[in-house]
């Protein structure tokens, strides 16, 4: 049964190559369902025609799932929240227009999610949650951003990447060294049987900004040195590379996440998105904690990576202040933070 | 076959390459960037944007596949395109997100891992090879492509 001040929503991620759909009430996640796209791993990277593609394939299967899971029916839902931007546009489209036919058939309003604020608002999927105001250090293929984080609804960027993203490093890197895609969790896995013996460069960038196109060029050098005195050397080090690069990616995010929270004089720190379920980065993070005495969150593996449940829970916020968009919405791939 | 091949040692000099292209080729609005990962195609971008008079910050495109500039340069209104297509891995794809329609405005348009797009770019553009060159530098090839 429906209490009258149950507030029941369906949220909608497919910015990307995932296809996600959640269900939320009264903000607490009552499933939280991931249509992955094995396709991609064949073609070495995300596809972004084959993902708008397969979105359509699997919007219906993910979104069916997450009401079954729930056990809520259509009828109970009081809107529809979907990813408006950033991302493929592609993608996006196949999501917008989705919860947009839904949320008309039902005669619901829709809410549109800020697929980064909704990295940041993942942390409220369950306890602990942080306290206002809370620095955020969100880390994912497309996207290197430090945060303030002042309300659900108010954040302030204060640093990002100049060039490329912290993801994007470790697949680029993991590449170079011809790592199978994606090779985050490669370098990761690889990295816990090696020592991070070589040293790479730490770029030397204004304020709190990150920069991570250098490193790459710095491994490319390294590998050109290292094959001409052997033409083995990468294959019989990969462990030692991995554990290197690793070690200076982490060591760049760390620095620049230090500095902000001293510079803002707040304790209470996060680190969310794909990148933060980096057994390393993980591990320093809170050893980085413990040091200053922060109190460090990190959220569980299912709300790290691109995923619905943070999506329903940057809607539960919205729907909270009545913020509905219309039915004249359309995606926004560079949408501003 | 190049119309200019150059020699740097340090990324600052890629100002030269841009200042090169753009004072040579002003009327040359797409830009073919050829090149290894790291060997500095969007570090060259950035700098092409530099000297057009923009200064704020340019990210990689690989993610988002497009990056879209608007910005005054000596009080015209200059549009730059940003594109990188390393992404891509087939040709229709390149219909699903508008390549032709980015080609066809009145933009200046830079392209990294350029070569499933040739069947799309007009005659008059100039193709930048960049490569690893010696211990720290860069060889760079220009090729300026004119209308027959």
């Amino acid at each position: 049964m429906k209490k009258k001040n149950d507030i029941y929503l369906l949220a909608i991620e497919s910015s990307c190559d995932d296809t996600a759909a959640s269900i939320i009430k009264n903000g607490e996640i009552l499933s939280n369902i991931i249509v992955k796209q094995d396709d991609h791993a064949a073609y070495g990277g995300v596809v972004p025609e084959l993902a708008s593609r397969v979105h359509q394939q699997h919007i219906s299967i993910a979104v069916d799932k997450a009401m079954i899971e729930a056990k809520v029916l259509k009828k109970q839902l009081n809107a529809i929240a979907f990813t408006r931007g950033p991302g493929l546009l592609g993608s996006l489209l196949v999501g917008v227009n989705f919860a947009k036919a839904m949320a008309l058939a039902l005669d619901i309003p829709i809410i549109e999610v800020h697929h980064m604020h909704a990295h940041i608002l993942a942390h409220f999927a369950e306890e602990p949650k942080p306290s206002f105001p809370f620095i955020c250090l969100t880390v994912s293929g497309g996207h290197t951003q430090l945060v303030k984080v002042i309300s659900p609804y108010t954040m302030e960027l204060l640093g990002q990447t100049i060039d490329d993203a912290a993801g994007e490093a470790f697949d680029k890197t993991g590449k170079l060294l011809g790592l199978p895609y994606p090779a985050g969790p490669q370098i990761d896995k690889r990295a816990k049987l090696g020592k991070a013996i070589y040293e790479f460069p730490i770029p030397k960038i204004d304020k709190l900004d990150f920069s991570f196109s250098g490193l790459k060029t710095a491994i490319l050098y390294f590998v050109q040195r290292s094959v001409k005195k052997d033409p083995n050397f990468v294959k019989e080090h990969i462990n030692d590379i991995c554990a290197s690069v690793q070690n200076t990616i982490v060591e760049i995010l760390l620095l620049k996440l230090e500095k902000a929270a001293l510079q803002e004089n707040v304790n209470q720190i996060a680190i969310a998105g794909g990148v933060s379920a980096n057994s390393e980065l993980r591990t320093r993070f809170l050893e980085l904690c413990t040091k200053n005495q922060w109190t460090g969150f990190v959220p569980a593996f299912q709300y790290c990576t691109d995923n619905a449940a943070m999506i329903a829970v940057a809607a539960h916020y919205k729907y909270l202040e009545s913020d509905f968009a219309t039915q004249d919405i359309t995606p926004d791939p560079r949408l501003k933070f | 076959m190049f119309d200019h091949i150059l020699h740097i040692k340090e990324e600052d000099e890629l100002e030269q390459i841009a200042d090169l292209v753009l004072s040579n080729y002003p009327d040359h609005k797409l830009i073919l960037l050829h090149g290894a990962l790291g060997a500095g195609k969007t570090a060259l971008v950035k700098r092409f944007l530099k000297s057009l008079a923009y200064d704020g910050m340019v990210q990689s495109p690989t993610y988002g596949i497009v990056n879209e500039y608007n910005f005054l340069n000596d009080e015209v209104e200059e549009k730059v395109f940003h594109i990188d297509l390393y992404r891509i891995n087939h040709v229709s794809e390149l219909v699903e997100f508008g390549f032709e329609e980015y080609l066809m405005q009145d933009a200046r348009v830079f392209i990294e891992w350029p070569d499933i797009g040739s069947d799309y770019y007009p005659e008059e553009h100039i193709e930048i090879h960049l490569s690893l060159d010696g211990d720290k530098g860069r060889k760079i090839s220009i090729k300026a492509n004119r209308k027959h």
